[in-house]
């Protein structure tokens, strides 16, 4: 157990390491940035606009600018934002609660309804209750947020006046875009879900246990589900990507705050250490679950803790 | 357990974060609505640039002078009278002597220069406040309630500068006690709303100012007056005309066209559309590529543009047809410039054959002739871009727009517009301000789309004169510069016009721009709404005048 942390902490820096490297080298060798922008629109000359510059140690050579840059980050300093100034650290952290609500909110959400619909396909397939959760999971893939987004505005919303569009600050708030974002990271819950059920189904261990003469929902909830988890956990695990972009949209046309907001903002306006902040945060983020599903994996399935254990 | 366990503390996390943003105080009824259409970077006027931030800081803070938004006047606001000098070079500002800003600080010259101090600073790197003073160099104290700038040479803008929230004039007392990261939270003013919070990506509160009695002369009191005002960004355009349909938001401007054209049935719902000063939609075209590099090829494209195809189809017959460098609604806006190139298709083909366009291809698409000289430009403006050597291909041209502004679906329109005349378009749009900026720098466009606002003419500056940071036309001509220089250090009005009109003419006469239409806000509001009217500049609100018609809810 020691030595898998020890390994996954290992890897937890070194994906944040790559991929704040990377970051920082691609924003750093575009040219431009918020504090030009800015300055040219308020009228500056291209002399005061370099002063500034240098002021804020963009003039010097990159390698010094990335060796200050990482011991900054190791101290947990994400440096200040060019435009207002502000500690990144305090911007990621005014943002982080709405995000991490409605993230949460949404993956909760899109728990229950791709395994729902998982599950539903995978047992009643080609029946009507089977072919509706097809199409709803086709739908949850294929449409773009914006366009369910707007229209779930327009019926539940503008029409049917049963939920608030946009704002927060109750949990009523968060129904819609939660509900939203839930659905589209749903789609692929349920699809593996589907694909990991019927495989199971299959297996010789379910047909002994119909010849054992088990009822099939005992059947179905103690040996099948449990076994086509471990598939199943690890989507969930990958949707986080997903999930994290996807808050950019729902954030947006919800008119909600939060990181992906941050985030939008900050790439327009060429705010690099606000990307370079978020960027970070994002690395951490999904090593940290990807790490969790790794030990989610090792308690479902009894095979793998033994192998490590040999 | 442990699954149940997780679900709880789960929902222990999004209960918990939910209720961490039900902050709201009880503030003073009736209280509204007003959706921002972008959510500003930063939110102090004097140091950052955006437009938006205007919106709700225009009625925290007073300014010097005001703008009549009817006539453009200059009139009263904390300063009672001013004087020019007759060189321009001083301007001398009697104060109000019965100000008191939100946290009990009295307004005073003392308050004024503390101001002038915190913009002028180059350590607080202010983004537009500071180039709003032009060549101001110092300021006199003279006695409690007299101040005096002083100037290293005329500068015509500056009442104009003075007039706007950038300039707003913020208590000393709190700016000495938050620094610049800080202030934006904690922002007072002496104007008829206080700020109550700021919370970065979620909303703006401000609430009535009841010791307000100094405002300009068209701030009036309504019946009823609106008290609390949240602020709140709605960046998505379908979400602001749903959510105004809805009674979320009260009031939000920018309404896409066809929304405004839809909401224009709706009884509960009053559209405001605000013309705004300053440029209108524009595409300034590269002089120094091929083949905008000609003059005869440029007026060909003004000629095979059909503008009132694009106002009516994109616009809804909202906005007015653009014909120079100025919107109709800016000081001295030429009106003659409106006659020099109407749409006419066969006089623009008729101008590509005489400079050698007359082959076409499979597809009608106009062949570049071998042999082809490019018009000779004038000197060199910044690092010349090469003109292409396409002698033998198809003519193609390289468009490169924002994506704001329904600039993407005008730029489709003019591409199936120009196809008729033989000409091809290749249209490359950009995320955003900084991004068209490094197109630019690489020049290897032939027409690229942006504009600025702003009511004083001496906005096109930046974009015409031959060292402007913003000559993206890369047209270098003394005449221009000549007219320019001039008319922003003239101080005598009608001589300053003069200049204006000949600077006009003459971009017009060079085509070195291609107008499509003068921008309007189209802002929506509730019926409820009352006094719904705006500033000189277009897009800042008389926060003032807003009451409320109450009825059942």
């Amino acid at each position: 157990m020691w030595r898998f942390m020890r390994d996954r902490l290992l890897t937890t820096l070194l994906t944040v390491w790559g991929a704040s490297t990377l970051a920082f080298l691609v924003l750093r060798l575009l040219p431009g940035d918020a504090i030009t922008n800015q300055m040219l629109q308020g009228g500056a000359s291209p002399a005061t606009i370099a002063a500034r510059r240098a002021a804020m140690g963009l003039e010097s050579p990159l390698p010094i600018q990335y060796v200050r840059f990482l011991l900054d980050l190791i101290r947990g300093d994400l440096g200040y934002s060019y435009l207002t100034q502000q500690p990144v650290n305090a911007l990621i952290g005014e943002q982080l609660g709405a995000t991490i609500s409605l993230a949460s909110a949404a993956l909760f959400i899109a728990i229950i309804l791709g395994l729902a619909l998982g599950m539903i396909e995978a047992l009643y397939w080609p029946r009507w209750p089977g072919q509706i959760a097809s199409a709803l999971n086709v739908l949850a893939l294929a449409a773009p947020i914006y366009w369910t987004g707007t229209l779930a505005i327009y019926v539940f919303s503008t029409q049917l006046s049963l939920l608030p569009a946009t704002g927060s600050g109750s949990p009523i708030h968060l129904l819609l875009p939660a509900g939203v974002l839930g659905f589209h990271v749903a789609g692929s819950i349920a699809r593996v879900t589907r694909t990991s059920l019927r495989r199971i189904q299959e297996a010789p261990f379910v047909r002994t246990a119909y010849a054992k003469g088990l009822r099939s929902s005992q059947i179905l909830f103690s040996h099948v589900l449990r076994a086509s988890f471990p598939p199943i956990l690890s989507i969930i695990a990958l949707q986080t990507g997903f999930l994290l972009g996807g808050t950019v949209i729902t954030e947006m046309i919800f008119v909600r705050q939060g990181i992906g907001q941050l985030l939008q903002h900050a790439v327009i306006d060429q705010d690099y250490p606000v990307v370079l902040g978020v960027v970070v945060l994002a690395a951490i983020t999904y090593s940290v679950v990807n790490t969790l599903a790794d030990i989610g994996h090792g308690l479902l399935d009894p095979r793998l803790r033994l192998a490590e254990e040999s | 357990m442990t699954r149940l366990s997780l679900l709880t503390a789960l929902l222990a996390i999004l209960l918990a974060a939910c209720a961490s943003g039900t902050a709201s105080q009880t503030l003073p009824e009736p209280r509204i609505v007003y959706g921002l259409t972008l959510m500003p970077s930063g939110f102090d006027p004097h140091l950052n640039a955006s437009a938006e931030l205007g919106i709700p800081l225009r009625s925290v803070y007073d300014t010097l002078v005001y703008r009549d938004p009817a006539t453009g006047a200059f009139v009263p606001g904390l300063a009672s009278q001013w004087e020019i000098s007759a060189d321009g070079r001083t301007y001398t500002f009697n104060l109000r002597t019965d100000v008191v800003f939100h946290d009990g600080t009295p307004f005073n010259a003392q308050a004024v220069a503390a101001n002038l101090d915190r913009i002028t600073n180059p350590d607080n790197g202010s983004q537009k406040a500071r180039f709003m003073l032009g060549p101001l160099t110092g300021y006199e104290v003279l006695d409690d309630h007299t101040i005096r700038l002083i100037l290293s040479e005329p500068y015509a803008p500056l009442l104009d500068s003075l007039s706007q929230v950038y300039l707003g004039i913020a208590s000393p007392t709190q700016l000495a006690e938050y620094d610049n990261a800080t202030y934006q939270f904690h922002q007072v003013g002496t104007g008829p709303f206080r700020m109550v919070e700021y919370v970065p990506g979620d909303r703006l509160v401000l609430t009535r100012n009841p010791q307000y009695a100094w405002g300009p002369s068209f701030y009036t009191l309504p019946d009823n007056p609106v008290q609390t005002i949240e602020f709140r960004f709605f960046e998505d355009p379908p979400t602001r005309t749903l959510a105004l349909e809805s009674g979320e938001v009260h009031i939000v401007g920018e309404i896409q066209p066809v929304d405004a054209q839809l909401l224009s049935g709706n009884p509960e719902i009053r559209l405001y559309p605000v013309p705004i000063p300053g440029q209108p939609l524009q595409f300034l075209m590269n002089t120094r590529r091929f083949p905008t590099d000609s003059l005869t090829v440029r007026q060909a494209l003004i000629l095979a543009t059909n503008r009132a195809a694009i106002a009516e189809t994109i616009f809804q017959r909202f906005s007015p047809i653009a014909y120079g460098p100025l919107t109709a609604v800016t000081d001295d806006y030429y009106p003659q410039v409106a006659d020099t190139y109407p749409y006419d298709i066969a006089q623009a083909q008729a101008l590509l054959s005489a400079v050698g366009f007359t082959e076409r291809n499979a597809e009608g698409i106009l062949m570049v002739p071998t042999g082809l000289q490019s018009a000779p430009t004038q000197v060199a403006a910044g690092t010349a871009t090469p003109t292409a050597s396409s002698a033998g291909l198809p003519l193609k041209l390289t468009m490169v727009i924002p994506p704001w502004g329904q600039i993407p679906q005008v730029a489709q329109l003019i591409q199936s517009q120009w196809r008729q005349v033989g000409i091809d378009v290749e249209i490359r749009q950009v995320a955003g301000l900084g991004q068209l900026r490094e197109a630019a720098a690489e020049g290897t466009y032939n027409l690229i789309a942006l504009n600025f606002f702003g009511r004083d003419a001496s906005l096109l500056e930046q974009f015409f004169l031959s060292d402007g940071a913003l000559n993206w036309t890369r047209y270098s001509d003394v005449e221009l510069d000549t007219y320019l220089r001039d008319a922003g250090r003239e101080t005598d009005p009608a001589r300053r016009s003069a200049f204006y009109a000949a600077a006009q003419t003459r971009i017009m006469e060079q085509a070195l721009i291609l107008p499509i239409r003068d921008y309007v806000n189209l802002n929506g509001a509730t019926a409820r709404l009352t006094g719904v009217a705006f500033d000189a500049q277009g897009w800042f609100p008389l926060l003032h005048n807003f009451g409320w018609i109450a009825g059942e809810d």
